[in-house]
């Protein structure tokens, strides 16, 4: 017992150890967000007319929506008015090649133990860096370009491939959505935009490492995933960001289409500064995500492991339109220290024959509070619909807390939909066990919490799992291996 | 606005009832009253943007014309049979039991058959001047279900008059079951009724307790009903709430169960619904001291318009509790179902145990089912869980009971019966469990099997 309570001591006292700023000049818009700010924002991006109607009508309803406050989580009262909406790293010569992007930034990528060139030589994976607000390196553009896929900046999209944006954007989250929607629509930065023609399988898996890089920038980040008919891809977003004793504001939209056929999975490894151990600092990740099944038979995929920010508020979703479409939600979230995290997801059936599968594990230790909330709908029309939920929580430490809040909203008899949940400590007995197979506490801790989350993990591509499994001995540190 | 009618008809029944209180206007109880008011009017009728009442929609009904006021002479008056009528052959089930008769929201003792010398049993009016001289009532009253509960517990509180005590003693088990008959009059107009049920158990005292609500009449019976049980240690209290009221009944019942629970005690509550236009029962138990444990069950049987709403809090205060919870429910033609089942364990709740399963069976395109369990832990040594499902008929044993012989329909009948059965086999009392059996198998046409 002695020896599990001095496992849990260190976990409760390890540290961050992504904290470091990357010093890259910037420029900075003064604090604040006014129409002006928008129309600024539009203007030195060399966006079109219709974007900047767009953005201003998202301003527009912004200013008329109110905070959120039914999230299971609480924070000092954000003045939105004291964030900068823009910083963009100084425009040098646009870099051609990796020996002209900025050495501080290579450097960055070294200490998070991605190093770019691996990431570009060694493992195939095309990585569209978003360095604070612009994209700075795009890699493998032309193997892509090849097949016809488009991986690109928003910005860049916006500019060469309006139809596309201008047919997509807003059309799964609107700019109404909600209140974070609403100021991502009005002010997002920049992103990532992905077209697959039909019958294209992606062959190599997209990556967009995110950095938070600037003080007091709020980083609003705008996705946009399409798969035509009979396309498959998988996207993976991973985020490691410096430390810094102000809160920063995270709120970013992403949207899927997947088409008759298609498939698309997006995975996630979110590792942002999660606060000290008072709770001081750290990010607020209040993002929106979701995702449509647009065509029949198409299939969307969302795997997330949550291991940092100060607040986790996010539900990736899936609306399964398209008859015999699928829905998966796979989540790992780790909160320590004093982190919260509220997260789940929403699963819309209104096709037949929609399926959809919900897998959550919520690890909470520490202070920390770790809720799980989603949603199953089965509209009238969704003959045959088919779910099934587990949401598990396991609690380490007796000062944390963990809350389970499901949604099941069934208007249609052909419907299964099944939902559990548990919530349990490792249990004395099972360190037992595996003490007295002689394997010493801490390895005990590492292997039950390794074993619980296996499920999602299993769900990664394989260089993310990788990363994710540090990730989580990292959140952990001292009980996982 | 309906809202503004219905907040209205609370002054005007709290105007009355203020007028009848003589002498007891700076009682306790009017004192509770009238902080009962001002809560009601703080918190307003809730809408479905309210979280605990996201599916519960009481506007439909809320602007109609209710009225507390009784019109003596021009209906004959109630009598023992009439509520025999209305209560759908539970009277009769329970024969041998003791009644108390409620009449829109009053004790009534004339059509009560309370008996007078049972040693360790008082049943007694709840009036003003009780409140004032007994310190046991006082304290309880309106502790376990609080006027900031929910804004009905409220309009209960502030219109509380002539509710019913029922006090056991140390020691004292009860063999006879003790049937809280609470009958709405409707013949002659809308009716707004505030029912009010003290139950004050001694340490090692046993009781059955059955609250059964019934209307007589075609016009609609508001029924908000408020019942208070405190179980004092080593003691066991099974209260059921049965709602089965004549068919095409209006009754709309918002109904709050509340009980706190001591060392070593048991609560066990059996919601039943079967029968009425609107049911919302909120149930909240409260493990106040280690060693409590409470069993919640629940069984709705819908068809029609009807809707039942169960809300159930299970509030694990202290270490070493108990409680597990199961609800079914079959709804048929366009009724609604409702399951909201909180499990919360606080912080010193170490060793806590809590278990819940909700299940469902849509039997028509039209029905519709919300289900949201929900655990709350913020201790760390607990084994809690819930289940919940939404579902179909097994088709495969339905065609093994057919390949016996048995047509489709029968077959039908006799699976969904079965599903909520389960929840019956947990009921202790004989009578009881026939009753609701039979009274399920009538709704589905399907015949009991023989105990």
């Amino acid at each position: 017992m002695a020896q599990e309570s001095a496992i849990l001591d260190e976990v409760v006292q390890s540290d961050y150890k992504y904290g470091f700023t990357t010093d890259i000049e910037q420029d900075l818009l003064p604090k604040g967000l006014t129409a002006d700010v928008v129309r600024f924002i539009s203007e030195k991006k060399e966006e079109p007319e219709w974007m900047l109607a767009w953005r201003l009508k998202a301003y527009e309803q912004w200013l008329s929506m109110k905070e959120p406050t039914w999230p299971n989580v609480t924070y000092p009262k954000i003045d939105f008015q004291e964030i900068i909406y823009w910083a963009s790293p100084k425009k040098k010569e646009g870099p051609a090649s990796l020996d002209e992007v900025d050495p501080e930034l290579l450097a960055t990528f070294v200490k998070l133990g991605i190093p770019i060139e691996e990431q570009k030589f060694l493992t195939g994976v095309a990585v569209d860096v978003v360095l604070d607000s612009v994209s700075v390196k795009t890699t493998f553009q032309d193997k892509l370009e090849e097949l016809g896929i488009i991986f690109c900046p928003m910005s860049e999209a916006i500019r060469e491939h309006p139809e596309l944006v201008k047919k997509y954007i807003g059309s799964v989250v609107p700019t109404n959505d909600n209140f974070y929607a609403a100021l991502n629509s009005a002010v997002f930065s920049d992103g990532s935009f992905v077209y697959i023609p039909k019958g294209v399988r992606c062959p190599i898996e997209l990556s967009t490492y995110f950095r938070i890089n600037a003080r007091n920038t709020g980083q609003f980040e705008r996705t946009l995933i399409i798969a035509d008919e009979g396309s498959y891809v998988s996207y993976l977003e991973g985020c490691t960001a410096p430390q810094r004793d102000e809160n920063q504001l995270h709120a970013a939209v992403v949207e899927l289409v997947a088409h008759a056929d298609a498939e698309i999975k997006y995975s996630t490894v979110q590792n942002w500064y999660p606060g000290d151990k008072e709770g001081k600092g750290g990010i607020y990740n209040f993002v929106t995500k979701r995702g449509i099944c647009e065509g029949a038979r198409s299939k969307i995929s969302w795997t997330q492991v949550e291991t940092g920010s100060a607040i986790t508020w996010k539900y990736p979703s899936v609306i399964l339109k398209g008859d015999h479409s699928i829905g998966e939600f796979y989540s790992v979230a780790v909160t320590n220290h004093m982190q919260q995290a509220d997260t789940g997801t929403k699963m819309m059936h209104i096709g037949k024959h929609t399926r959809s599968r919900i897998v959550s594990k919520g690890i909470s230790a520490g202070l920390s509070q770790n809720s799980y909330r989603g949603l199953v709908k089965v509209l009238k029309v969704a003959t045959g619909a088919r779910n099934y939920s587990q949401c598990d929580s396991l609690l380490i430490g007796d000062q944390c807390g963990a809350h389970t809040f499901p949604y099941l909203e069934v208007a249609n008899k052909t419907a299964t939909v099944e939902h559990e949940a548990t919530t349990s400590k490792i249990g004395e007995d099972i360190l037992f066990y595996c003490n007295q197979r002689g394997i010493d506490t801490e390895s005990a801790v590492a292997l039950i919490v390794n074993g619980y989350a296996r499920e999602v993990l299993n769900q990664l591509p394989m260089e993310f799992a990788v990363e994710a499994q540090k990730l989580l001995a990292i959140s952990l540190e001292g009980s996982v291996g | 606005m309906s809202t503004d009618t219905f907040t209205t008809i609370v002054q005007t029944a709290f105007d009355a009832v203020a007028k009848g209180v003589n002498g007891q206007a700076s009682g306790p109880m009017h004192l509770q009253r009238v902080a009962a008011l001002n809560a009601f009017t703080k918190q307003g009728i809730p809408t479905t943007r309210h979280e605990e009442w996201k599916y519960t929609n009481v506007m439909p009904f809320i602007g109609l014309p209710f009225s507390s006021e009784r019109h003596e002479g021009t209906t004959d008056p109630l009598t023992i049979d009439d509520i025999s009528q209305s209560s759908s052959g539970l009277h009769e089930a329970l024969e041998g039991g003791w009644t108390v008769a409620i009449i829109n929201g009053r004790y009534e003792q004339n059509l009560s058959s309370v008996p007078q010398h049972v040693p360790g049993l008082t049943i007694e009016a709840l009036t003003d001047e009780l409140v004032a001289t007994d310190s046991a009532v006082r304290t309880a009253l309106g502790s376990l279900a609080p006027i900031d509960l929910h804004p009905f517990v409220a309009v209960n509180a502030a219109l509380t008059h002539q509710g019913v005590v029922i006090r056991l003693d140390a020691n004292i088990t009860l063999e006879r079951t003790i049937h809280i008959a609470i009958v709405n009059d409707v013949r002659q107009q809308d009716t707004l009724a505030t029912p009010r049920i003290l139950v004050l158990a001694g340490a090692r005292s046993s009781v059955d307790i059955v609250e059964s609500h019934h209307t007589i009449g075609s016009f609609t019976a508001l029924d908000i009903s408020v019942a208070e049980c405190v179980l004092r240690p080593e003691c066991a209290v099974r209260y059921t709430k049965i709602v089965d009221a004549v068919p095409n009944s209006t009754l709309k019942n918002i109904s709050s169960i509340a009980a706190s629970v001591e060392h070593g005690s048991r609560f066990t509550s059996f919601a039943v619904s079967l029968g009425a236009s609107f049911v919302r029962n909120d149930l909240l138990v409260r493990l106040i001291e280690p060693a409590s444990e409470t069993y919640l069950y629940g069984a709705s049987v819908l068809g029609g318009s009807e809707y039942a709403d169960n809300h159930t809090v299970v509030d694990h205060a202290v270490h070493h509790c108990h409680s597990e919870e199961l609800y079914k429910g079959l709804y048929d033609g366009s009724s609604i179902g409702v399951f909201n089942g909180k499990i919360f364990v606080r912080p010193q709740a170490q060793k806590t145990t809590a278990y819940q399963s909700n299940h469902t069976i849509l039997l028509s395109d039209k029905a519709q089912v919300n289900a949201k369990p929900q655990l709350e832990i913020w201790a760390d040594d607990v084994k809690c869980s819930h289940g919940a499902t939404s579902g179909q008929l097994n088709e495969e044993a339905i065609f093994y009971l057919r390949s016996r012989g048995i047509d489709a329909d029968k077959a039908r009948a006799l699976m969904t019966y079965a599903f909520v059965a389960e929840v019956l086999e947990h009921m202790d009392h004989d009578a009881l469990r026939l009753h609701c059996e039979q009274r399920i198998a009538t709704k589905l046409g399907a015949e009991p099997f023989a105990p």
